[in-house]
């Protein structure tokens, strides 16, 4: 589970994030939608313990970040837009760090599993220096599931990938959320979001807009030429950006407004 | 059991097995790179250097006589503190944006993982260890003569340069967890007493000089009046307890071989550095804490104000506004224009490096001089200080670009205009300094205006020059600049030689022509000015054929760069 309570995150003068809150349960897949600068990767980053958070509270498997951050990473895997890899090491050797990292039992299987399945095999001796694009965007991906976390944290993921990877990586993602992983994935491709996700988060300015699943924002969405047809999750974003929606904060019968300190471990 | 879980709270093994990973791929990258057929001038060049070091090296161990003990022992510990404060400098003009200069791998990857801070810090640790042992093993092998064992000369340097790096590591902390205007009060406590120093430094040169003294003479003056006020100043109280922590270390480094002697000044030596390291992971967490109240607080008065950073962000931007493009011509104007915008951003740190090479050049004015030695004296004063202080001032060209090497190759702009574009904000801004400086000559009738416009002239082919060889130097085996490791460290010794053979060749160049031209002039029964005329116009000629040359091989270099196999890796 992801808990995310009144975070807020500024940059020397300017809000990046502004009192956001949202909660993930296990199986569980949010869209984190919005504009460029909206806050997303800054919410992921700050999910992820790279930088803190100004005020507020984030829990990951009911790990505070802030008091237990180790714990907290130990169940979080990140896949950034752009991944930066170490450029010298091969494909196994990131694979063989990432498992030092977070201590992976049998990692060998799931090694030679995962470089299959996302066709890295033949690259596995390849330092990371010498990966197109794509192949940089499997092996992070490949490194994230490495040791089955419980926080799947996606920016961007499709970025660069061929179309059996984006193939994979969708499959990939319904299954480690039915094995009961909450996952975020930051995404502008909303008909991927449309086809993958439980639920989702529009977020623009750093501000919350809707957060909720897909049934219910379709369910809100009241644009007078589409009453009584379908509306896309393109409709419904734009009319979220247009403020014709007012923020909801229900997901699946979780309330955001959870105390935290009754779920967190310590 | 304990001892190991003690450790692996130090030292994560996926870090000490990560370390591992990059020497062995860092050795393979060495390996394959020397083995490709494009790099074999370039491996063999660097061999030759290395012969070269090596035996300037060894006859610096073998032919000299050993220093003065008590001089050398004075002048450890006091580089030590000067290094310190040329951190310090660097530090607060160029603020990092991480004490631990975090690449973005680093970042994503170990930042991001369950890690300690404490294992995070101990990584950064462990290069700065390793870099710094091939430092000391360097420093302990030239100092052979003068030291009574070279092994505890070894520890003695290690322990020094740890805790040189310690420090750097707090300052950085410090002023990363400083506000902006407490950022401003430390520049200003820190450039008044050096500005103080230069110009006490500057006082005592001028009142030894004399007419006689010559370019070389007065720079070597200028370096021993310097060393000589900072001797003093440190041989002072309360300066002097500066000196006292590195003591420590000089003491283990000339320690006689005596074992109790040998033991305590180890001992004392070793605790002093774990004092600072203890220290320096415990200033660590309270600038952690301070860094995350001033965000906080940062918070509550952007909520207080009630601003909204999104209208702030769109509404700062006038719509109707008018922007100019910059003038492109061939491509060499955008590319000039965004190193100068560089410039700007970084305008304080510009202003620094052109500020301190101006006031060395203009100290020969106010000595007693006549108006040839004066020419000569400001003439081989811009030159030196340009050659050896600019370069590593003016960072605008390609050394900065090294990770947009694919971006800038892809433009539709020419190898040669891409050159043209980066060097010219370098060399725009060296031209600027020799002009501030040869006015300061007019102005102070320490020069004529014609001697300082023959100078100029002469100036501008060799500021190309200077800047193509350092682009050129650099593009033969690039490196990012917040790379560390022995690998720069072996780098810059290279660099370091290179350049000095060049500087020599140009020298003994220099000095044939000024022999060749005056017997020319003379003997074409002209005048006096015939001499000089003729050396002015080869010198400008050799120069710009010089210039010409680095040029061409830079931008050769430029065209043939292969963005996947040239880069720096890690």
């Amino acid at each position: 589970m992801i808990q995310i309570q009144d975070f807020c995150k500024c940059y020397g003068s300017e809000k990046a994030v502004d009192h956001l809150s949202a909660t993930v349960l296990p199986g569980q897949i949010l869209g984190l939608i919005g504009r460029n600068g909206a806050g997303k990767t800054t919410t992921l980053r700050a999910l992820t313990g790279i930088i803190p958070a100004t005020s507020g509270t984030l829990v990951v498997d009911r790990h505070d970040l802030k008091s237990h951050p180790i714990e907290a990473k130990q169940q979080t895997a990140y896949v950034p837009d752009d991944p930066q890899l170490f450029n010298d090491l091969t494909v196994e050797q990131h694979l063989q760090f990432t498992a030092s990292v977070y201590g992976v039992a049998d990692f060998s299987r799931k090694m030679n599993e995962l470089l299959e399945r996302f066709e890295l095999t033949e690259k596995r001796h390849s330092p990371a220096s010498g990966l197109s694009r794509g192949m940089r965007q499997k092996l992070a991906i490949c490194c994230a599931y490495l040791h089955d976390p419980a926080a799947l944290l996606l920016d961007e993921p499709m970025t660069g990938l061929d179309p059996p990877g984006i193939r994979n990586l969708k499959q990939s993602i319904r299954e480690h959320a039915a094995r009961g992983a909450a996952v975020i994935i930051s995404s502008h491709l909303l008909a991927m979001v449309e086809d993958i996700c439980t639920h989702v988060l529009i977020i623009d300015r750093g501000k919350m807009k809707f957060f909720g699943s897909l049934e219910e924002i379709k369910a809100q969405v009241r644009l007078s030429e589409q009453e009584n047809g379908h509306s896309s999750l393109e409709d419904v974003f734009f009319a979220a950006l247009d403020c014709q929606m007012e923020i909801r904060s229900a997901i699946g019968g979780s309330a955001t407004s959870t105390d935290v300190e009754s779920v967190t471990a310590s | 059991m304990m001892r190991s879980a003690g450790l692996k709270r130090l030292f994560h093994p996926a870090t000490a097995q990560l370390h591992a990973f990059q020497i062995r791929a860092r050795l393979r990258s060495l390996l394959e790179r020397v083995q490709t057929p494009r790099r074999r001038g370039l491996v063999l060049l660097s061999l030759l250097l290395g012969c070269v070091w090596l035996g300037q090296a060894v006859a610096g161990i073998f032919l000299r006589e050993p220093a003065d003990p008590g001089a050398i022992r004075f002048w450890i510990p006091a580089a030590m503190v000067v290094y310190c404060l040329y951190h310090l400098v660097k530090i607060l003009t160029r603020t990092p944006e991480t004490p631990f200069e975090w690449t973005s791998a680093e970042t994503e990857l170990l930042l991001g993982a369950p890690l300690t801070r404490l294992q995070i810090i101990t990584w950064r640790l462990r290069s700065i260890f390793t870099a710094a042992v091939a430092k000391a093993a360097c420093f302990a092998l030239v100092m052979s003569p003068d030291v009574p064992s070279v092994p505890l000369a070894l520890v003695g340097m290690l322990g020094g340069l740890l805790m040189i790096d310690l420090l750097r590591l707090v300052l950085g902390m410090a002023v990363n967890a400083m506000t902006d205007r407490e950022r401003w009060l430390c520049r200003i406590g820190l450039v008044t007493p050096l500005v103080g120093l230069v110009a006490w430094a500057m006082y005592c040169c001028l009142a030894t000089m004399n007419v006689n003294n010559s370019p070389a003479q007065f720079s070597v003056t200028l370096m021993v009046q310097t060393s000589k006020v900072l001797t003093g100043l440190l041989a002072v109280e309360p300066f002097s307890w500066l000196l006292q922590p590195f003591r420590l270390f000089s003491s283990v480094i000339f320690a006689d071989g005596s074992f109790g002697q040998m033991i305590g000044s180890s001992v004392l030596a070793i605790s002093l550095l774990g004092f600072t390291l203890v220290g320096m992971l415990n200033f660590d967490r309270i600038c952690q804490h301070r860094m995350q109240r001033m965000e906080a607080d940062s918070w509550s008065r952007l909520d207080a104000r009630s601003v909204d950073s999104g209208q702030t962000r769109l509404n700062s931007k006038a719509s109707g506004a008018i922007v100019k493009a910059p003038w492109r011509f061939r491509g060499v104007g955008p590319i000039a224009w965004r190193q100068l915008l560089g410039a700007w951003h970084y305008r304080n740190a510009v202003r620094f490096a052109l500020l301190v090479p101006t006031l060395l050049c203009c100290l020969p004015m106010f000595a007693d001089a006549n108006k040839e030695t004066m020419m000569m004296n400001v003439g081989g004063s811009l030159v030196f200080y340009t050659f050896l202080l600019l370069p590593s001032g003016l960072i605008l060209d390609y050394r900065r670009d090294i990770d947009r090497m694919a971006v800038l190759k892809s433009l539709p702009i020419s190898p040669w205009a891409l050159t043209i574009g980066q060097l010219a904000t370098p060399v725009t801004l060296a031209s600027l300094f020799q002009i501030m400086v040869l006015t300061v000559g007019v102005l102070t009738d320490s020069i004529t205006a014609f001697q300082a416009t023959i100078a100029f002239v002469v100036l501008i082919p060799f500021n190309v020059l200077n800047f193509a060889l350092e682009n050129y130097l650099f593009m033969l085996s690039p490196y990012r600049r917040n790379e560390e490791g022995v690998m720069v460290f072996v780098r810059t010794i290279l660099t370091f030689t290179a350049k000095g053979i060049m500087f020599a060749i140009a020298f003994a160049i220099t000095i044939t022509w000024v022999i060749l031209s005056l017997q020319w002039g003379n003997a074409l029964g002209l005048g006096s000015w015939a001499g000089p005329a003729l050396f002015a116009v080869g010198i400008w000629l050799l120069v710009g054929a010089a210039a010409w040359v680095f040029a061409t091989l830079l931008t050769r270099r430029i065209a043939s760069f292969d963005v996947s196999i040239d880069s720096p890796v890690g």
